[in-house]
């Protein structure tokens, strides 16, 4: 009796797991689809793209690379791209950080409506802020500085940071704090030494996502940037032609802008298991 | 009171973020056009008194080094043939992809910040000249009656509005050809191509049962439609005088039968099943593919293809193939030699420019549309808006001298998607796609782009 | 007892004065390049204006115009249901993939977790020509599989039919940031401690039972931030569609976003596009509001 239990428990169980698998592997290798296939296609030659977008190349013509980085004015922007997504980062990060920690822990006056504030500027399509966002730049001279323009990329990001750290620390329970205040430790070091620690998961993934958004950022870069200093949105539409497009070049361009980001994923990434792990809320 | 200072030191150093960045900005002479700059200054060594002139230039042409773009190539050349020439003039050039042209320039318009040359659409004309932001050559063009006379005159057709011309035309374009395989034509029983719209209808009904797509048609970007097939299907139904109508507000309108009959021949090439089933979701460079690799056997486009065409084309279909026109349609009265075509674009100046800075910039549209700069272009592989007397055709390769030779029997059609008000053109090529799917009917494109153009015109 | 709890009361909140001016920086920051731009829209929406440097006041005109727009209502709509695919598919496969991240059902977890967020670093022109390739009607990879499966009676022109392009180019938008979402709920439920899980194990919940009795109930804060961001992404969207099908065929899979940027800079209608845009800000915020509502009735009807 408990045999045939443990037989049909054992088949059931192993349909289970292949349900669960297959769909989700499917999907996995799915996601990395694009990925590979974008590498591989970028040491295609144009010819051999053109006759199949799909089929593994059979010979490899670096000169793509090459060409991109020549005709994208790669180095220009990849410099370029280096500075403003850090400079964002920094900025979404520490003033999302604080601003997060206080909404979710502290119920104050202003509270509902600058969290409404927040809100409704993530609501606005990116085109309509255009001519705007130019004339105030233009007024205050800082178009075409590649700094300056963190600032937009900074406010921008700052609402997606502070409802994110905003729900994660609302989560933190309370009795760390407290712990802390007894002890008579500052405001500061409330922040600083004991909410930030235990914050790293959050913040890795805010990193992440800010630095995805001013790196991959187009409208006001266009309009915003120029000669010296366009970031790599920019030079990747030098491969789009008034009447064709390079493909193989545009994808060698692709790579060389994916690359980064896919690195500080996986940097963030190890910090974020390490900072879930040495957690914290067990303590 | 720690934490006050503390508090203190974060607002500092957001002040010092926010003051580094704006000292961060670049020294002015390397700005692009976005921060308009000029540095006169008169050279007290120089006793003609040539004042030193920096012109900030947004082109869509791709100058960097490798580039295959012709324009590019031929403007680069243009630039350094007027330093030598006038040293006293800089060019900073900003080059803005084509694709997002008209985001960057309509921006910069919007928060007058134009560039002091740039490249301007000839449907754009009439909100440029209306908001006083682009200004005119005519003066220029009766004092250098030589450079007049060296344009195609139907290059100016799309730079001109109301009589006044805005821009300095950099090519010129036909858009009606018809690509077409001879061989598969010919196994279809068409050893020329056919000559009235029924033999047409025919031919293609034949094309198809030979199993091969009859036209592959790329709609994606909404204005092919417009551009290639209907600036000619318009011209042969209903003729340069609805046209005019059109421009005058004479009273022609687009439920007028003679264009509506163009939309329904339009029609009736999908009804026939001419196109290929994806012709909305594929764009230009795409239907080309499908003719490359044999399984098209003709597809519309402008002279711009020819270029792609000479490196991507296999030699068999290359070898194969001849350019011709839609044939004539029964019962109406436009001509079988007629092409919708223009140069589309144009070079032009910023309308505040004044005094010398405004002559440095007409010279500079003038070293960017000659017989010189034409003669570039040509070498480049491109069709400039010039007509460039004296060149040897010999040079250039066989496909594209057949062009040549072919474009010079024709006559230019007018471009409905240079010249009429955008809101029309959007009506049009929306109302296009909509009839290719057979969501409606030409009577209600008609209606839908007639209520646009009435708005556009009060 | 009572003193010590009145002490820590007064400790535990800082002073106002020192709570507004830390906020104040990152305030200063959103009002000065977010919230100012933002009013310069609105006020435009009410002129119109071509992008010359005259406007013309024309009051509420545009808004009465953009109620009845049936072309913003049929993006709107278009908006609706893609945001509404992107609530229920992303967040619901994103959540499931979460949890199942958490069991020991799942095989390969690293692999997993590690590419399943590659998509979201994609610019949205290599996700719209990738699935503009899959769709394709000569050699795309879904008629490939279709006629190898046998199911060739399914093709048809994906992208081409006004009645089903929208579903088809809502695909992408959907799978792109399920990895997104997949690091945010993962970072979320790794905050929640270990001694629940286990309690609730002694006592019998196991995997299905513990993604919904005990995840689920423990993320509701992240997942309604979630549901805020999905909503928004949403109605924002732009790019994608605009690849791909470019609003067509005709205007079935035109999004609003797509409307008031071609108003502005096609048909020079600049503050007509400034009124879609606020037209925008309303709907979206609706929407949230209407989500939010829901979560708090679900929430007391859960207790």
């Amino acid at each position: 009796m408990n045999k045939k239990r443990g037989i049909i428990g054992k088949i059931l169980n192993f349909l289970l797991t292949t349900v669960i698998n297959v769909p989700v592997m499917l999907l996995t290798l799915f996601c990395m689809f694009p990925v590979v296939w974008m590498l591989y296609s970028s040491v295609k030659s144009e010819k051999e793209f053109a006759l199949s977008i799909i089929s593994f190349p059979k010979t490899f013509v670096i000169q793509n690379y090459t060409n991109a980085i020549k005709i994208g004015q790669m180095n220009i922007c990849l410099s370029n791209s280096v500075k403003a997504s850090i400079l964002t980062v920094i900025i979404v990060l520490v003033l999302g950080f604080i601003t997060g920690l206080i909404f979710g822990r502290y119920d104050f006056k202003f509270k509902k409506p600058l969290y409404i504030m927040f809100l409704s500027g993530m609501l606005i399509p990116v085109y309509s802020l255009l001519v705007p966002v130019f004339i105030e730049m233009k007024t205050l001279n800082l178009n075409d500085n590649i700094y300056a323009i963190s600032l937009i990329y900074g406010a921008c990001g700052l609402p997606l940071a502070i409802f994110l750290i905003t729900s994660y620390v609302s989560a933190i329970p309370k009795e760390i704090e407290e712990a802390a205040i007894i002890d008579g430790a500052s405001f500061n070091a409330i922040i600083f030494k004991i909410m930030m620690p235990i914050c790293i998961p959050i913040l890795g993934t805010v990193l992440i996502l800010s630095f995805l958004n001013a790196w991959n950022e187009f409208p006001f870069a266009l309009v915003l940037l120029g000669k010296n200093t366009k970031t790599i949105p920019i030079g990747l539409t030098y491969f789009t032609g008034m009447y064709s497009v390079k493909y193989t070049q545009l994808l060698a361009g692709l790579s060389i802008a994916t690359l980064p980001v896919v690195i500080i994923y996986f940097v963030c990434y190890k910090k974020i298991i390490a900072g879930m792990v040495a957690g914290s809320v067990k303590g | 009171m720690e934490t006050f200072k503390k508090s203190l030191c974060l607002a500092v150093v957001m002040l010092m973020v926010i003051s580094v960045v704006a000292c961060g900005s670049q020294p002015a002479e390397s700005t692009s056009s976005t921060v308009a700059a000029s540095s006169v200054t008169s050279s007290a060594s120089d006793s003609s008194k040539l004042e030193d002139i920096t012109l900030n230039v947004d082109f869509m042409f791709n100058m960097t080094e490798g580039t295959t773009d012709a324009k590019g190539i031929a403007v680069a050349k243009s630039i350094e043939r007027m330093k030598v020439d006038h040293p006293n003039i800089t060019v900073e050039m900003n080059t803005v992809s084509h694709d997002d042209y008209q985001t960057s320039l309509l921006t910069l318009a919007a928060s007058n910040s134009l560039p002091d040359v740039f490249n301007i659409k000839g449907s754009w004309l009439k909100n440029f000249v209306t908001n006083k932001q682009v200004g005119s050559l005519d003066e220029y063009l009766k004092n250098d009656p030589d450079w007049k006379s060296q344009f195609i005159p139907d290059a100016l057709n799309d730079v001109t509005y109301q009589g006044s011309i805005y821009g300095a035309p950099f090519q010129m374009l036909t858009c009606g050809n018809i690509f077409y395989n001879k061989a598969i034509f010919a196994e279809a029983g068409y050893s020329e191509f056919p000559k009235t719209w029924d033999e047409y209808i025919d031919c293609l009904t034949k094309i198809k049962g030979l199993g091969y797509t009859p036209i592959s048609m790329g709609n994606k970007g909404l204005w092919v439609a417009n551009s290639c097939y209907f600036g000619t299907l318009g011209d042969r139904t209903a003729t340069d005088s609805w046209f005019k109508g059109i421009m005058a507000n004479s009273g022609a309108k687009f439920t007028d039968p003679d264009i509506l009959l163009a939309v329904e021949k339009l029609q009736q090439l999908e009804k026939i099943g001419a196109f290929n089933t994806d012709m909305n979701s594929i764009d230009n460079a795409q239907q080309r593919k499908s003719y490359y690799n044999g399984k098209s056997a003709s597809f519309f486009e402008g002279n711009w293809a020819i270029s792609d065409m000479i490196v991507n084309c296999p030699k068999e279909v290359l070898d194969n193939t001849e350019i011709a026109l839609l044939p004539t349609i029964p019962g109406s009265k436009g001509a079988g030699d007629r092409v919708a075509g223009g140069s589309a674009w144009g070079n032009a100046y910023a309308a505040s420019l004044e005094g010398a800075k405004r002559d440095a910039a007409v010279l500079f549209l003038k070293y960017t549309t000659d017989n010189t700069y034409g003669a570039d272009l040509l070498d480049a592989g491109d069709f400039p808006g010039v007509k460039v007397a004296d060149y040897d055709l010999s040079k250039l390769n066989p496909f594209v001298n057949k062009y040549y030779n072919l474009r010079n029997t024709w006559t230019m059609a007018p471009q409905f998607d240079c010249q009429f008000d955008t809101s029309v053109i959007d009506a049009m090529n929306v109302g296009f796609q909509n009839i290719l799917t057979n969501q409606i009917t030409p009577k209600q494109w008609g209606e839908s782009v007639q209520a646009e153009y009435e708005k556009s015109v009060n | 007892m009572k003193g010590g709890d009145n002490l820590k009361k007064d400790f535990s909140k800082p002073k106002s004065w020192m709570l507004y001016s830390y906020l104040a920086p990152s305030v200063l920051l959103f009002v000065s390049f977010s919230i100012v731009p933002m009013a310069m829209a609105v006020y435009y929406s009410f002129f119109n204006w071509s992008g010359g440097p005259m406007k013309k006041f024309v009051g509420l005109n545009n808004y009465l115009l953009l109620i009845k727009d049936n072309t913003f209502w049929k993006s709107c709509l278009n908006n609706i249901f893609i945001a509404s695919s992107c609530v229920v598919f992303q967040l619901g496969i994103a959540f499931i993939i979460s949890a199942l991240l958490c069991s020991k059902l799942l095989k390969f977890k690293e692999f997993h977790r590690a590419i399943i967020f590659f998509p979201v670093v994609l610019s949205a022109v290599v996700v719209g020509f990738l699935f503009r390739m899959i769709y394709s009607s000569d050699n795309g990879l879904l008629n490939f599989f279709l006629s190898n499966l046998g199911l060739s009676s399914f093709i048809q022109p994906w992208l081409d039919n006004p009645k089903i392009a929208l579903i088809f180019v809502t695909v992408p938008i959907v799978w792109q940031w399920i990895g997104m979402y997949v690091v945010i709920y993962m970072t979320s439920i790794k905050s929640i401690p270990d001694e629940i899980y286990e309690s609730c194990a002694i006592d019998g919940a196991t995997g299905f039972r513990q993604a919904i009795y005990i995840t689920f109930p423990m993320i509701m804060d992240t997942i309604k931030v979630s549901v805020v961001l999905a909503i928004s992404g949403s109605m924002k969207i732009f790019e994608h569609i605009y690849v791909m099908t470019g609003g067509g065929p005709g205007t079935s899979t035109m999004v609003m976003a797509q409307y008031s940027y071609k108003s502005s800079f096609i048909m020079n209608k600049m503050g007509y596009g400034s009124t879609i845009a606020v037209g925008i800000l309303c709907v979206s915020l609706s929407f949230i509001l209407i989500s939010q509502l829901l979560f708090e009735r679900g929430k007391r009807r859960y207790e």
